[in-house]
């Protein structure tokens, strides 16, 4: 007999029979049917948001770069104040983010 | 086609009540087979409901090329892999240790006797249980469980091996 078939007897007459109890004694609750549908549906509705944001996402971007292109064309000035003014509005985000964090966390020491 | 073969067709289309119906059907299988696996109930219950969604995220995906039970124990063995790195990284041996014993208690309630058998197969490390189980409990071939497990054939043939003759020493069947 080959030395694989001896092991799989071994474990079918040492091992098997406890697994087997166990599966009888543990047997799992089983949710009920509602469960498992409302389950489908809220991961379905959940990937149709993900899809609707990820698609607005693109039109928002696609809209914002086709205007920056037009005026980086037609009207460099403007196109300089838009950045200017992205930029100082970044900045400003990062500082009232960030420096208020570390303003907040000195009187705690 | 029989009963499953059609709601197989249906919710790969994107019938949600046949997918919902197959799920229900298939969990007391795949919670046994965690159950077996991890020896620890609250996780294997964690895995099933994860095993579950992923299911449902990519049933799409699902060519009918294996049986529905093989491909969601597919799914659930590489979830039971990715906890076990995850505990083990995050060094949650005690809460094992504890889900162990807690199944240890329950069988020795229910039944006044936890075989031996049962605590030798909990000290061999996850992968090398799991592949034991695939093998010789349910049955499938060392490609089949190489595939599931995402590590070739020949290192499960090793793993399965070695595993059976850890289990033989440690219950003193060494023949």
């Amino acid at each position: 007999m080959r030395e694989r078939d001896r092991d799989e007897l071994w474990f079918h007459s040492k091992i098997k029979g406890a697994l087997d109890r166990m599966e009888e004694l543990h047997e799992p609750g089983v949710p009920p049917e509602w469960w498992f549908k409302a389950l489908v549906e809220e991961r379905r509705r959940l990937k149709r948001t993900l899809w609707r944001d990820l698609g607005l996402f693109w039109l928002a971007s696609f809209a914002v770069l086709s205007v920056m292109f037009w005026l980086l064309n037609y009207d460099l000035p403007l196109f300089a104040v838009l950045q200017a003014a992205g930029l100082a509005g970044a900045l400003w985000f990062v500082f009232r983010r960030f420096g208020k964090r570390v303003k907040r966390d000195w009187p705690n020491r | 086609m029989d009963n499953e073969d059609v709601r197989i067709a249906r919710a790969v289309r994107g019938d949600a009540d046949a997918l919902a119906a197959l799920l229900r059907e298939h969990y007391p299988f795949v919670m046994n087979y965690l159950l077996k696996v991890t020896m620890n109930r609250p996780l294997a219950e964690d895995i099933a409901q994860e095993t579950m969604i992923r299911a449902i995220e990519s049933i799409a995906a699902f060519r009918r090329d294996s049986k529905f039970s093989t491909w969601l124990v597919a799914i659930a063995s590489r979830l039971v892999i990715d906890a076990a790195r995850r505990r083990k990284r995050e060094r949650r041996w005690r809460q094992d240790e504890y889900a162990a014993r807690s199944l240890r208690y329950e069988t020795l309630q229910a039944q006044g006797e936890w075989p031996a058998a049962m605590d030798a197969l909990g000290r061999l490390p996850p992968g090398v249980r799991m592949a034991i189980l695939l093998k010789h409990y349910y049955g499938y071939g060392y490609d089949e469980i190489g595939a599931m497990m995402g590590i070739p054939a020949g290192t499960v043939k090793s793993r399965v091996h070695n595993g059976i003759n850890e289990l033989r020493k440690e219950l003193g069947d060494d023949a």
